[in-house]
Parts: structure tokens; C-alpha cells; sequence
């Protein structure tokens, strides 16, 4: 049974130039797990939002979108439909747990006893049963996301609808909610349509794949054929590693479909695999001289009764570096850029900071003071650098907007200016690439290696294991309140079986250093090459 | 409360520090106090300015006018009240909080309690997001605790309108969420964690009862401050008045000793 039919639609947002869809034909059936990828500002979200009536965006519009075979028009039981969003902090209305998911319900006027049921049964269903009582406030971002499909699920739609919902969550968060959302789909049969940038994970559960280019669907079909159908799109990136690295070295129809299947595939490269990285990798390794920044037995805590974050933390960082710092949820990350870029006061140890130091914090919204992206930054610098750095980030088309207005990915470029025009020394970048495709993200890695070899030291504190190893000169990995190991990526990723890019997953026990996709392929080429 | 019976307002002022006690401890009751008494006793020195009648003189002030002992201790008594008063309304503080205010307001006015429920929600947001405004400001080398005051009262506001954008933007989306979920399209019902049970009937029986008897002695409790300070018939008004007043540190102890 068709659940949304889209029939020739086409949008415009009011006194927009383009249309942001065009001419969409799509179809979801009952019971499928589809994903929209596609760069920002392809179109996805409006797309998505599309298919739930009560948040349907105002503008011009012409086809039909059916659902359940009817128009929108006429009488659709809306809550058949569910919706979750990109923020899991502004999607919270109330303040109490139960009142979170009993707040669907009571809009349907549901009376008590039936809503008390619903909501055991779907406390019990997420496991959430002990959370019951607590403040909203109190919960982890990911919680929160995990709360905020639990009071749209206890209203049993037919068909959820997400919106880039873990963009904001760090990778364990990020995969025990997608894992909660496959159950939903293969256990209680629930339609799932949902829009990510980090399409590993996600491809794995899908039936079908759609992506979506300036408002139009270039793809749409199964997760096999869709490497063939990318190959020389600019999408094709944003592709899982085993998928890129597949059809660049095979081009075969048997496109692996996770990490099991690649690592079988990639059996009969193995003999030589290892060598051959080596010698492809043994490119010239920067050297670094000067020290840019140097922390010493760094103490913090955040109240008198809490215990250390930070205990006894030290770490070295040369100057012209990117030097990476991982760790999990909670282990102290941004607190130690907050202590570098003295935001916050220093309790204990010695720091030392040769230059300017300039920090873009993990929400780029607190940097924004002004109405308009221009006035933002012509705070800062004369209009001749400002235009410059727009042009370079790509904002110059945003420059009347308001700060607020902006997409994520759009927010933390402008931020990244911001940072950018006080000209400092050591750049600190808390998340810098959260949201951002995988087309910008390679913009960005570019960006970054343009700055050091200006001189300028980046410090960057990421989840994005991918994006570290593709371009960090050292990693360190924060646990316990200190930096355990420190090492270039491929000694840093090569060495970890849990911590590491999913090159380094497919490759492990075959070829130890290969992290990355580039040499990933590059080596698989060589090895081709010498049969 | 309104009695300004000498024993009820011992009655009501002790029993008040006590459950005081009782739920947030010796420290934190003194703690709050500290900043009530300066207030209680101007109050309980301003009667005697005001009323001079009463036959008992202590001393004459400047202008000849007497301070008499009647006028004072009935000062002492409005300074007792008043504290009684800010005493309770802590202990209700402490208890009453959010969702059982819902609780009682729910079924009357169910848009108040939806609307309580989102404040109580958004003014931790609010606070957090304050702090990581001026911290981000701080890195960017605008601090709220350097400069001229100029710059200081700019920054400030700068600030405070960032804030506000930011809460509407917030605020939109939580609408969309709120819309999403089908907020808008009926009439509303209002889920209740907390439930009536018979010992909640049983008590209001019991508590009701001993308040009616209360009121009952009540004409029999005279007492008067001027011309002299007199007092009759304490008993046993006064005891009713304490049952009702020690009664929620009884059930609170009566469980603490449950688990010891």
C-alpha cells in the first residue's frame, strides 16, 4: 500500500529565485526503509517536510502529493505521519520525561487511563522506563533525540519522517539511535524515510536509496546499484568507504553492502597489500619545528562536588600542525579548548600559547551578535577581507540573511569566518564539521591545509574519525582527564581496532596501515596494476 | 495565620522552622533566615514608632511620645507572623514543584499548566545558553568584566539581543515539534503521573476534622495586647491548631524512620 505519493510536485519558496523541488515523483510504499541523501541545500529537507502536512512549508506549489491515495485536502488522519528533527534540544516542549510522551497524546484528547498504557508500552518498548520522572534538561543530547522518537512513536504513525536526525550526536549516540529506528522498521513494520550526511550506517538498513540534486531525484534504487549510478558525481564521496573503494577497483555488480561483504571481497587483494602501502605512503611527512601551544597538568572540574574532567592533562602542539583530539561524550574535549581559548578560568597546571588564539565552539551560533551575515563580520574587518573571506567559504549569496536564518552547515562556515577575520595564530575548532556534506567537508580539509601552510596551528577537537584521518598530522585520543596516545593517523587509526576510520575496519589484519579511502584505492589500483 | 493569638503564632512559627529543618536541613534553614530577620525585626521595631498606646512605658522617645511594652511585643508579633508567613511559603516552595503544581492546576486551567510546564523547561535552556554566549564573546576577546563601562553596557546588550533571537528561533522550531505532533487540532486532555488515592481521602478526613474544631474553640482563645497584654483559654484551640501545623513533618519523619 502506497502511504506518500508524489505526483509531478514542484516548489517554491516565496520570493525565491528557484524552485527547491522539481518535478518529484516519488513513491513510499508501506513498510520501507528509504533514505534521502544529497548535498545541503539539495532540497531534502523541504522534501521531507513535504510529506507531513502540518509542517509543510508556505509557498508556491503545483502537483499533488497523496497520501494513503488522498489529498491533503481531505480528510488524512495526520498523526499516521511522524516527524523528527535535526535539534534534539529545541524539539522538547516540556519538562518532565512523562509529560514529553504523554504530550502527543494528550493533543489527540486522548483521556488518561489509554494514554497511561500507551506510554508504558512505549517506555518499556525504548527501554526508557527509568528515566520516567527525570527533568528533560538533565538528558544527553542523544537521550534527547531518543525521547523525541519515543513521543512521536507512542502516537503509532504509519510513517516516520526524519530530518538529518543525528547530525547533531556524536557517533555512538548517532548508531544507537539509527539501531532503535531499524528496530521500529523491521519489528513493527513502520515506514522510515530519513535524510543523512552519514550514509554508512544508515545505508545498511534501507530498502532504497533516493538522492537528491537541486531539487530534482537523480537516484533511486537499491543500495547495489547506487555506487554505478554516482560514479562521477560529486556525491559519489559521500558514498561508504567499501562502496567508493569497490567500484573504483571492481566496477562489478556485487557492490558490498556492509563491512562483512567488503572485507570478503577484498580476500583476493590481500597478499601484497601490506608492503604495497607502505611504499605507496611513504609520502614526505611534514616536519614541525616550533611549538605553537603547550599545556601542562591541566586541573578542572566544574563544581566543588563534581570530579575531575581534566586531571592532569599535558599535551604539545607544533606550529603549522592540524593536530586532532578524539575521545567519547563527556571525556573533557571542549572544556580543554575553553581552557586554552580562555574562555573559561584555568584551576590548576600551566599553559602556554605563543600567538593569538581563536575558537569556533560547538554551537557557531553564540558567535553571531548582529541582524544581517554582513554586519556580523564587517564587525571585525574592513569590507575588502570580509568580501574575500565570503567568497572563500562559499556565504557571499547569504550575506543579507539573518545569522539564525542559516542551515547548520551554513552557520559554521559563517562562524568559521568570523574566526577567521581576528586573524589568529591557533585556530580551536570544537565539531567544526558537524552537518557539513561530504562534498564541503573535503572543501574544508582543503581549507585548513591552506591555513597551516600560512603558518597558522589548528587544534581540532572532532568525532569525525574519517575526516581526522584524512587530514590531521597528529591525533590524540582523550580519556580518564588526559591524552593517552598521540600519534601521526596511520600509527594513531592503524593501530586501534574500535577507535578507527571504517577504511582501517575493512582493512584490519590484512594491511594495518591503510586508513583512508584514497589510499585504500591507490594501493588496490597499484596492486591491479601488477598482475 | 491571620490570629494574632500569641500561642498560635508560636505554634505556627516553631512548627514552620522545624519542617523547615526537616527538609533542607539546619544549614540552608539558618542560611535563609539571614536574609529574612534584618526585615522581621525593622518590622517589629516600626510598631512602636506608630503606637504609643499601652500601660506599660519603657523609656520616651526624643519627641515625648512613649515606648510602651504592649506596643513593642505586638511589634515582635507582626515580626513573628511575618517570619511564620516566609517560613511556610519555603517549605511550600520545597514540595510543590513543577509537575505536581500541573498536577492540581491541570484540570482547571489545562493551557496554564501547559504553559507553566514550557518556562520551567525553557529557563534552564535560557541560562545555559547565556553562559555559552559570553563564553564564546570571551574567546573573541569580548569580555563583560574588562573594559570601559561603555563597552561593557554594548557588549551586554549585544548579548541580550542575541539571546532573544536565538529563543525565537528556538521557539519556532519547538512549534514545528508541537504542530508535528498534532498540537492545535483538538481539544486537549491532561495526562496525570499523580493519582487520589483513599489514605490522601482519609487524610484530608482527619486534617478537615481537626481544623473544624479548631475554628470551633477559636472564640474562646481571647487574648488582647492593649491596654494590657492578656491571655485566655490557650487550650485546647491551640492544640488543635498544632495537630494541623506539625502534620506534615510527622508524615515526613514517620517515613524517614520507615527506612532506618
Amino acid at each position: 500500500m502506497e502511504l506518500v505519493r508524489f505526483c509531478d510536485y514542484t516548489f517554491k519558496y516565496p520570493d525565491a529565485e528557484n524552485n527547491a523541488l522539481n518535478n518529484i515523483n516519488l513513491v513510499v510504499n508501506q513498510g520501507e526503509f528509504v533514505t534521502v541523501c544529497g548535498k545541503s541545500g539539495s532540497g531534502k529537507s523541504t522534501l521531507l517536510k513535504s510529506m507531513k502536512p502540518d509542517i509543510t512549508p508556505h509557498g508556491e506549489a503545483s502537483g499533488k502529493i497523496l497520501f494513503c491515495g488522498e489529498e491533503s485536502s481531505g480528510e488524512v488522519n495526520y498523526n499516521k505521519i511522524g516527524f523528527v528533527m535535526q535539534n534534539p534540544h529545541s524539539q522538547i516542549v516540556t519538562d518532565k520525561v512523562w509529560h514529553e510522551l504523554a504530550f502527543g497524546l494528550e493533543n489527540m484528547g486522548m483521556n488518561s487511563d489509554e494514554m497511561r498504557v500507551r506510554v508504558a508500552e512505549i517506555a518499556s518498548f525504548f527501554g526508557i522506563e527509568s528515566w520516567f520522572h527525570m527533568d528533560t534538561g538533565e538528558l544527553s543530547g542523544g537521550q534527547k533525540q531518543i525521547l523525541n522518537l519515543a513521543s512521536v512513536m507512542v502516537m503509532e504513525p504509519e510513517m516516520l519522517v526524519l530530518d538529518e536526525p543525528t547530525s547533531q550526536l556524536d557517533p555512538i549516540s548517532a548508531d544507537n539511535f539509527l539501531e532503535i529506528l531499524n528496530k521500529i522498521n523491521k519489528e513493527l513494520g513502520t515506514a522510515v524515510v530519513i535524510s543523512e550526511h552519514r550514509c554508512s550506517e544508515v545505508f545498511a538498513y534501507s530498502d532504497r536509496i533516493i538522492v537528491v540534486e537541486d531539487g530534482e531525484i537523480i537516484v533511486d534504487d537499491e543500495q547495489k546499484n547506487v555506487a554505478k549510478r554516482l560514479k562521477n558525481h560529486d556525491m559519489f564521496e559521500a558514498l561508504p568507504s567499501y562502496m567508493q573503494i569497490y567500484e573504483v577497483v571492481d566496477g562489478g555488480d556485487n557492490c558490498p553492502k556492509n563491512i562483512p561483504e567488503a572485507r570478503r571481497w577484498l580476500e583476493k587483494y590481500t597478499q601484497n597489500c601490506d608492503a604495497c602501502a607502505v611504499y605507496l605512503g611513504r609520502e614526505d611527512k611534514r616536519t614541525f619545528n616550533e611549538t605553537a601551544l603547550s599545556v601542562k597538568d591541566l586541573r578542572y572540574k566544574y563544581d566543588k562536588s563534581s570530579k575531575y574532567v581534566l586531571s592532569g592533562l599535558s599535551m604539545e602542539v607544533k606550529k603549522g600542525e592540524i593536530f586532532g583530539i578524539l575521545g567519547g561524550n563527556g571525556s573533557g574535549k571542549s572544556t580543554l579548548l575553553w581552557l586554552i581559548s580562555k574562555g573559561i578560568k584555568m584551576q590548576g597546571g600551566k599553559r602556554k600559547v605563543n600567538g593569538r588564539v581563536g575558537m569556533l565552539p560547538q554551537n557557531p551560533e553564540s558567535l553571531f551578535l548582529k541582524n544581517t551575515v554582513l554586519a556580523d563580520l564587517e564587525d571585525l574587518a574592513d569590507a575588502g577581507a570580509v568580501e574575500e573571506i565570503m567568497r572563500e567559504f562559499r556565504i557571499e549569496h547569504l550575506k543579507d540573511r539573518h545569522p539564525h536564518d542559516l542551515s547548520g552547515g551554513e552557520q559554521q562556515r559563517l562562524a568559521m569566518c568570523k574566526v577567521l577575520l581576528t586573524k589568529p595564530d591557533i585556530l580551536l575548532l570544537d565539531e567544526p564539521t558537524k552537518g557539513f556534506d561530504a562534498h564541503f567537508k573535503k572543501e574544508f580539509g582543503n581549507i585548513l591545509k591552506k591555513l597551516t601552510s600560512n603558518g597558522i596551528t589548528v587544534v581540532m577537537v572532532s568525532h569525525d574519525v574519517e575526516f581526522c584521518g584524512e587530514i590531521c598530522d597528529r591525533c590524540g585520543l582523550i580519556f580518564d582527564g588526559k591524552i593517552v596516545s598521540t600519534g601521526a593517523p596511520k600509527e594513531f587509526f592503524g593501530g586501534k581496532k574500535f577507535y578507527t576510520t571504517q577504511t582501517a575496519r575493512i582493512f584490519k589484519g590484512f594491511a594495518d596501515s591503510i586508513i583512508s579511502t584514497s589510499s585504500a584505492v591507490q594501493v588496490l589500483k597499484f596492486l591491479e596494476g601488477e598482475k | 495565620m491571620l490570629v494574632m493569638h500569641p500561642a498560635v503564632l508560636a505554634v505556627a512559627l516553631f512548627s514552620a522552622m522545624a519542617y523547615s529543618v526537616v527538609l533542607i536541613g539546619l544549614n540552608r534553614t539558618l542560611k535563609s533566615l539571614v536574609a529574612v530577620i534584618p526585615l522581621v525585626l525593622i518590622t517589629a521595631c516600626l510598631n512602636p514608632l506608630f503606637n504609643h498606646s499601652g500601660n506599660t512605658i519603657l523609656t520616651y522617645f526624643p519627641t515625648g511620645k512613649p515606648v510602651t511594652l504592649e506596643a513593642v511585643v505586638y511589634g515582635l508579633a507582626s515580626g513573628t507572623m511575618l517570619l511564620a508567613v516566609i517560613l511556610w511559603f519555603s517549605c511550600f516552595n520545597t514540595i510543590f514543584k513543577g509537575d505536581k503544581v500541573q498536577y492540581v492546576f491541570g484540570g482547571v486551567a489545562p493551557s496554564l499548566a501547559l504553559v507553566m510546564t514550557m518556562s520551567l523547561a525553557f529557563v534552564p535552556k535560557l541560562i545555559k545558553k547565556t553562559n555559552e554566549i559570553i563564553m564564546a564573546q570571551r574567546t573573541m576577546g569580548k569580555d563583560l568584566e574588562k573594559g570601559k563601562l561603555k563597552q561593557r553596557v554594548i557588549l551586554a546588550s549585544s548579548i541580550l539581543s542575541a539571546l532573544v533571537s536565538w529563543s525565537l528561533e528556538s521557539s519556532v522550531e519547538t512549534a514545528q515539534s508541537m504542530r508535528a505532533r498534532g498540537y492545535g487540532r483538538g481539544k486537549r486532555t491532561n495526562y496525570s503521573v499523580y493519582s487520589f488515592d483513599r489514605y490522601d481521602t482519609a487524610f484530608s478526613g482527619i486534617i478537615g476534622a481537626v481544623i473544624i474544631m479548631f475554628f470551633l474553640f477559636l472564640p474562646e482563645m481571647e487574648f488582647t495586647y492593649y491596654p494590657t497584654i492578656e491571655v485566655k483559654g490557650v487550650m485546647p484551640g491551640a492544640l488543635f491548631y498544632a495537630m494541623v501545623c506539625f502534620a506534615p513533618m510527622v508524615i515526613d519523619l514517620m517515613e524517614v524512620k520507615r527506612w532506618s
